[in-house]
């Protein structure tokens, strides 16, 4: 349980999926203008990241370990991916209109995002069994929310502020997310 | 056939268009500002920077190789699917070598070497140029693509290491030493506020030499 | 060695079975999603949000369900665009009068209204409208920080310096209306595209405040405009104290334009007095800085 804990508060405040291991920083900075994108934005990731998560732990326990070729898990962990992406869609847009409106235009966004992609990664390189790879995929997900929803609250007030003119969009948005990321290392201490 | 050749002749005029293009004007990370995660992640020292752009060069060549031969027979349907698959046994390759030839680079890169399949300039080059043009211009253009993200990395990572720690290590060597600071290191440069804030500032730079340069 | 081989393909073959039996398994799509998409696909695709609605994929569900959403919110870059007009509206097979539908952002105001003091604040309107009602002595004159700018999805939009006033140029306005809404002083109108004249001044009210009057430049309630008019296409709103324009009567006799003793009455859409250089307009609110 206490290990559970571990993974799970390490992945949303120590190793923060974008200000410490710099993971989706393209769709971070890109969908991060406004509030409510960005809630939609990390919910859909997260729920991504959790079937990403629990298939290809199936697959790395079952099929991967025993075989003894784990050295093809890149290539099969992003067929898997897409195809799962692939597969929410079509389940999402079959069943729940409203739910499509608010995630549907981000799910193609997220088959080739390293944050998808990431945590399942991580979850083989630690050796992580079922249960702590579905842990660490909510952790890494509602990290990304988190930081989503501050950055975009923060740079919706940004708009209005005196930024020199080569500093606007993306530059003083780094300077944020650094700024952000300085304040986030005062949680090293925390496990 | 003939129009294959016709197509294919080769013109070292153009050739070198397509290289310079990558590097300077669709620089992939300070003017497009793709493929962030490595970018920011592995520079925190010169020497990882010259691994992951040396790496990023040899899966652009190949992939974008590999996908301008089938560039004709691949079905506009599959057609983002079968690079997917094509990148990720390129990105295999480059994993096995490094891990058999260069583990103590392959420990450093660590998961930011399989992610190189999702780095957008990759897809990105195969889907905007490879997948319409010659096999020689492909080339080209990932060599180019590749130096520019390779030239943007080493940028990078010299600032970092050299703030962060006074001194440049290249391949286990030192090459030179700030007095100032390496006694006193600026160690913030090499953790990750520090890589937002040199990409931050070196984005700006780039665009203010835009700017004064248009007016 | 064949095992990778038959991995990696067994992992193919099941992922695609697995999206061609979901594909199979669900219902069908909502009749109302194919539509939608359809009618998408007839869109501009720009997600510019001018219709009122979040992205071109929404406005299309909204024509889906009720096709007279598109006179209520208008998209108005496809107005601009006569082939796509045409196959929307074969898609939706609806009947759309181009003429009463084009229409064209003015800024009406005269610009060169004096300013009550110096303002250092943040440089948007919005912010500089918060504070005494704005830095002009007038509440109703452009405060030319460019706010509309920013949102103007053409970049039809400049701040002419010498008057400090922003100018909508009538060639790149398609009318989408982005900047009516973000105006805060809600002095931007849209007028029809076949207008002939325009009048640049907002002033609305008829009680005024101390030492916030309407400036030299502006209407001066003079009435000249109406006397003149032989269509009758002028009235005066005697309630807002200004003149008010049926541009469906006006016959372009200009005289009105040659009465009006302020020319806030001008020619549309070549309203300027004298065509500015290029080189003193700018595209940003960074010029307003200092000196306002």
């Amino acid at each position: 349980m206490n290990n559970l804990l571990t993974i799970f508060l390490g992945l949303v405040l120590i190793n923060n999926f974008i200000l410490a291991k710099f993971l989706g920083l393209c769709p971070f900075f890109g969908v991060s203008k406004k509030l409510s994108n960005a809630v939609s934005m990390g919910a859909a990731v997260t729920l991504v990241m959790l079937i990403a998560s629990i298939a290809t732990g199936i697959i790395y326990n079952y099929i991967l370990v025993p075989y003894n070729v784990q050295f093809m898990n890149i290539i099969i962990y992003i067929l898997v991916i897409a195809a799962l992406v692939q597969i929410v869609e079509i389940v999402i847009k079959r069943t729940n209109i409203m739910l499509y409106n608010a995630l549907g235009i981000y799910l193609p966004l997220i088959t080739t995002n390293c944050a998808v992609l990431g945590i399942t990664l991580i979850n083989a390189q630690n050796n992580y069994s079922l249960l702590q790879s579905i842990v660490s995929a909510l952790g890494g997900g509602l990290g990304f929310t988190l930081m989503l929803v501050i950055m975009s609250a923060i740079r919706e007030k940004n708009e209005l502020a005196d930024t020199p003119k080569s500093m606007k969009g993306l530059p003083i948005a780094f300077i944020i997310a650094s700024l952000l990321s300085l304040a986030f290392m005062g949680f090293n201490g925390l496990l | 056939m003939n129009m294959e050749e016709l197509e294919e002749r080769f013109s070292a005029k153009k050739f070198w268009k397509e290289l310079a293009k990558g590097i300077i004007l669709t620089n992939p990370v300070f003017v497009l500002v793709l493929g962030l995660c490595p970018t920011l992640a592995v520079t925190t020292s010169v020497n990882n920077a010259l691994g992951m752009g040396a790496g990023v060069i040899f899966v652009l060549l190949g992939s974008n190789f590999i996908i301008s031969i089938i560039r004709k027979i691949t079905p506009g349907m599959v057609r983002i699917p079968v690079f997917i698959v094509v990148i990720a046994s390129f990105v295999t390759i480059l994993s096995l070598v490094f891990e058999a030839y260069l583990p103590p680079l392959y420990e450093s890169l660590g998961i930011y070497l399989p992610l190189i399949v999702v780095n957008c300039i990759i897809l990105g080059r195969a889907e905007v140029f490879a997948s319409k043009n010659p096999i020689i211009y492909s080339i080209a253009d990932g060599l180019g693509a590749g130096l520019g993200f390779t030239i943007a990395l080493i940028i990078i990572s010299f600032l970092r290491e050299v703030l962060g720690t006074g001194s440049l290590v290249i391949f286990g060597k030192q090459l030179f030493s700030i007095p100032v600071i390496s006694t006193s290191p600026l160690s913030i440069f090499i953790m990750p506020p520090g890589a937002f804030i040199i990409i931050a500032l070196l984005m700006a730079l780039f665009r203010l030499i835009g700017v004064l340069k248009n007016e | 060695m064949w095992i990778p081989i038959i991995i990696l393909t067994a992992i193919g073959i099941i992922s695609g079975v697995l999206i061609w039996v979901t594909n199979r398994v669900l219902p069908p799509e909502p009749e109302s999603l194919k539509k939608a998409e359809e009618i998408s696909g007839e869109l501009p695709g720009m997600n510019c949000g001018a219709c009122g609605y979040p992205g071109c994929f929404a406005y299309g569900q909204a024509l889906a369900k009720d096709k007279n959403v598109f006179f209520s919110n208008t998209c108005a870059t496809l107005l601009q665009d006569q082939k796509m007009l045409t196959s929307l509206e074969k898609t939706l097979n609806l009947k759309i009068d181009r003429n009463a539908m084009n229409k064209k952002a003015v800024v009406a105001c005269n610009g060169n209204s004096e300013t009550i003091g110096t303002y250092l604040g943040v440089g948007s309107c919005k912010s500089a409208n918060k504070i005494l009602k704005g830095f002009k002595t007038c509440p109703y004159g452009c405060l030319g920080l460019g706010d509309c700018i920013k949102v103007c999805p053409q970049n039809a939009i400049t701040i002419d310096i010498d008057k400090n006033v922003a100018v909508i140029d009538p060639q790149k306005c398609n009318g989408c209306g982005l900047c009516v809404k973000e105006c805060p002083r809600k002095i931007i109108k849209l007028v029809p595209a076949n207008a002939k004249i325009v009048f640049l001044c907002s002033y609305e009210s008829i009680k005024d405040i101390p030492g916030r009057e309407k400036c030299d430049f502006g209407c001066i309630r003079c009435r000249k405009c109406v006397k003149a008019c032989e269509s009758g296409a002028i009235t005066w709103n005697k309630e807002k104290s200004i003149p008010e324009i049926d541009y469906s009567k006006c016959i372009s006799c200009d005289k009105c334009i040659e009465v009006c003793p302020t020319k806030v009455l001008r020619k549309y859409p070549d309203f300027y007095l004298k065509p500015k250089e290029k080189s003193k307009m700018s595209q940003g609110r960074d010029i307003c800085h200092g000196d306002v």
